[in-house]
């Protein structure tokens, strides 16, 4: 109700440029029709603390949030007009859980929980208003004025922006009469406070929407693959980079898990390309990527437990909460430990001799020896069509070999089959058209859900049982145990079902129209095109 | 969303500004607020600087939720909205006889508001017609304003008369007295014998010149005087309502 919606047909902002907002004349009251009046509502100057999340995912949702003094607000982006507010004194990061409950903490938990908000610039925000109101003295609508400017620089100006806020029920009578007092030099703006928002962030150094885990790298079809591998790999490394930051600031969990992702995607290129680099430096390569990663299992594993803090509590029954209670009390710990031990790993000399060999390794551009590297010269479509190819026919060949039983051991290679060929069509996307290549990842993905569902299952039973049997060495605490225990039961359960499931989600998977999907993506075929 | 009526079979006895001060105390807390104004009279709109206009008719405001919900304006305070007179009223009346149960009719329209607002008001003629039995069985809570003397107290029995033979829930009523003054001795009387009776609200709103004044500031008393003694009455009175 609150809202400011944006009318439909109704342009709210305009902006002026800000270098030229001195001689403009706002709002040009003389050019009201008889009966109307203006009366100055507001001016004020305040300093907003702008926060998102690293992937700003704030602004994806059409939101900014900023922090005023001892207040939280959320603006929408559309309109610049506040929605909600909360009292809050903002940290330099926080979570939207640990917000005050109302309507502006479940929305930002909507649009990201998982995330921290980080503080990005500092804005300083001349506001200035005026209320229109009618020959009865009724308000009919506010319009706004602000300028904006970086507070690193004094004074620098980075907008100028005009909105209009027609009360309800008045939208026509205002619109009207809002025209006449804009200045001539008044742009319509449709983007509503994007571009000042995308201008004050530039100012600071920072590029909305600059980050995305995801691969998004435009490949040429007829390019060498050795060229495009390289891409790639200098792409995922570049992300690695970026969440170095998050993860020493121990900012959330997900600076590590991109940074992780990136590590494997890495690995899976320099494993599943053969013949594309020599096979020795390759090789090389992949270990010291391996054993970097080795040293973020357990970090993970112990983020994951934190994350599920709450639906394990669900799992439990009261009796034993204060059994949980210590034992994620006791995983805190360990985590911090972690954190703070995988921390000073990034910063130490033998990363940075890691970083220079793998820079060496991806800055190399020179096609390498024939003989040691013997398909590096391929075209990359030639290439990604046949390692998709065998990828697939690897998953469908293992998956009809799964056992009636359907082991551990076959549900765990199955899963690292399916992981190998989702990769690949991530890192080929860009070759081939997205309704080739969606619905084939759509159906992928869902066998994905169900390995991956058991393997986290079993991944923490084991997880579960080392803590366990970790415990007995120390002093037994006999209510965190059967907490542990109670988890280990709901968690094989969960995995049995999940084992159960396997086969009617292998058979959806194996059947004529995903053959015929991965067919089309892996032949040549110009009829694709047509 | 909770509906509340204000009702009063007799005029002049401080209706209007009940409902006036009323919604603006419910919307101060931060829930959305709308304030159906029914009395063809118009007062509740006046107070708001709310002009007539006289485009609509009642046939629409029964049509449901997007013919009601064009007509909706904004006060100039945040979260109070107002249905402004000249198009709810006029003619609902015929317009509810002609429809199949008349009662529900208007509660099956409001459900259709129940996501936007938290209360909603209703200012109602005074007249006991289809529309007041249509109000009564969409509210949850009837506020009937008395002045306490005998003349009013015994409009007041009649109202009750009138729901046991519509078979009416009666025990949605709140009675209380307003314009009260302190110096009648019949007044302090009537207020004594009555404020303690099942269905009254112990709160009594005084009679004063500030309320009168509304007409001139054009706005809820508890928004221009919030300190003025009728004002702080208003804000006990919706504290005891709410309360239940």
């Amino acid at each position: 109700m609150n809202e400011p919606a944006r009318m439909p047909g109704y342009q709210n902002t305009y902006h002026l440029d800000p270098a030229d907002t001195d001689g403009v004349v706002f709002p040009a009251e003389n050019r009201l029709p008889d009966g109307y009046r203006l009366e100055t509502a507001e001016t004020a100057v305040e300093l907003r603390n702008y926060y998102d999340t690293f992937e700003w995912q704030a602004f994806d949702h059409g939101l900014a949030v900023a922090s005023v003094g001892r207040n939280i607000y959320i603006y929408d982006l559309d309109s610049g007009r506040r929605i909600t507010a909360a009292r809050f004194a903002a940290p330099a990061s926080f979570f939207a859980s640990k917000l005050p409950e109302g309507a502006l903490r479940s929305r930002l938990r909507g649009v990201s929980d998982i995330r921290a908000y980080g503080r990005l610039a500092r804005i300083r925000v001349e506001q200035s208003s005026w209320k229109l109101l009618d020959s009865e003295e009724k308000t009919i609508g506010t319009l706004w004025l602000e300028r904006w400017s970086a507070r690193q620089r004094e004074g620098a100006p980075l907008a100028s922006i005009i909105s209009l806020a027609p009360l309800r029920g008045y939208h026509d009578e205002f619109a009207a009469l809002a025209t006449l007092l804009l200045p001539e030099s008044a742009l319509p703006d449709e983007s509503g406070l994007r571009r000042p928002f995308i201008a004050a962030m530039a100012a600071e150094g920072l590029e909305v929407g600059g980050y995305s885990s995801k691969i998004d790298l435009q490949l040429r079809a007829d390019a060498p693959i050795h060229e495009s591998a390289l891409g790639l790999l200098r792409f995922t490394t570049e992300i690695m980079r970026r969440n170095e930051e998050g993860i020493r600031g121990s900012i959330d969990t997900e600076f590590l898990h991109d940074y992780r992702v990136s590590i494997r995607r890495a690995r899976s290129i320099l494993a599943q390309l053969k013949g594309v680099f020599p096979a020795e430096e390759a090789g090389r390569c992949a270990r010291a990527l391996k054993r970097v990663a080795a040293k973020t299992g357990e970090l993970r594993d112990t983020d994951v437990y934190l994350l599920e803090e709450e639906r394990f509590r669900s799992w439990l029954p009261e009796a034993l909460h204060l059994g949980l209670d210590r034992f994620i009390a006791e995983l805190q710990r360990r985590q911090k430990a972690l954190q703070r031990s995988f921390s000073r790993y990034l910063a130490s000399e033998a990363y940075a001799e890691f970083l220079r060999e793998w820079g060496e390794f991806i800055d190399e551009s020179r096609l390498p020896d024939p003989g040691q590297a013997p398909e590096a010269g391929r075209p990359t479509i030639e290439i990604a069509r046949s390692s998709i190819r065998k990828a697939w026919k690897k998953v469908i060949r293992h998956g009809r070999r799964v056992s009636r039983e359907t082991t551990d051991e076959e549900l765990h290679a199955m899963r690292i089959d399916c992981k190998k060929l989702r990769y690949l069509l991530e890192f080929f996307a860009s070759l081939f058209p997205n309704k080739s290549v969606l619905p084939a990842v759509g159906h992928l993905k869902r066998l994905q859900d169900n390995l991956g569902g058991f393997v986290d299952c079993s991944v923490q039973l084991e997880f579960l049982r080392h803590h366990l049997d970790r415990a007995q060495n120390r002093n037994p605490d006999v209510g965190l145990a059967a907490a542990v225990g109670g988890l280990m039961t709901v968690l094989h359960e969960r995995q049995e079902k999940a084992r159960c499931q396997f086969h009617k989600t292998f058979s959806r998977f194996d059947s004529d129209e995903t053959a015929e999907l991965f067919r089309n993506l892996t032949t040549h075929r110009d009829r694709l095109s047509q | 969303m909770k509906t509340i009526a204000i009702y009063s079979i007799k005029g002049g006895v401080g209706k209007t500004a009940s409902a006036v001060n009323l919604s603006y105390l419910a919307s101060l807390r931060g829930d959305p607020c709308l304030l159906c104004d029914l009395d063809s009279q118009g007062a509740s709109s006046y107070y708001f600087r709310i002009s007539p206009s006289r485009k609509y008719s009642s046939e629409k405001f029964l049509k449901g939720k997007n013919r009601m919900y064009e007509h909706i304006k904004a006060t100039d305070f945040e979260g109070l909205d107002i249905l402004p007179s000249d198009f709810s009223y006029r003619n609902l009346d015929i317009e509810l006889s002609e429809a199949k149960k008349p009662q529900k009719k208007l509660r099956k329209n409001l459900d259709a508001l129940a996501e936007d607002y938290r209360h909603v008001f209703f200012d109602c003629p005074p007249n006991l017609t289809l529309l007041s039995e249509s109000v009564f069985s969409a509210s949850d809570i009837i506020l009937v304003p008395l002045i306490p003397t005998t003349l009013s107290v015994r409009t007041y029995a009649q109202l009750l008369d009138f729901f046991n033979e519509h078979g009416l829930d009666r025990s949605k009523i709140r009675a209380f007295f307003t314009m009260a003054e302190k110096r009648k001795s019949m007044h302090a009387e009537i207020i004594e014998e009555h404020r303690s009776a099942p269905g009254f609200l112990r709160q009594v709103v005084p009679n004063s010149a500030d309320v009168e004044k509304m007409g001139i500031y054009r706005a809820p008393l508890n928004a221009v005087r919030p300190n003025a003694a009728a004002a702080k009455a208003y804000r006990s009175l919706w504290e005891e309502i709410i309360a239940g």
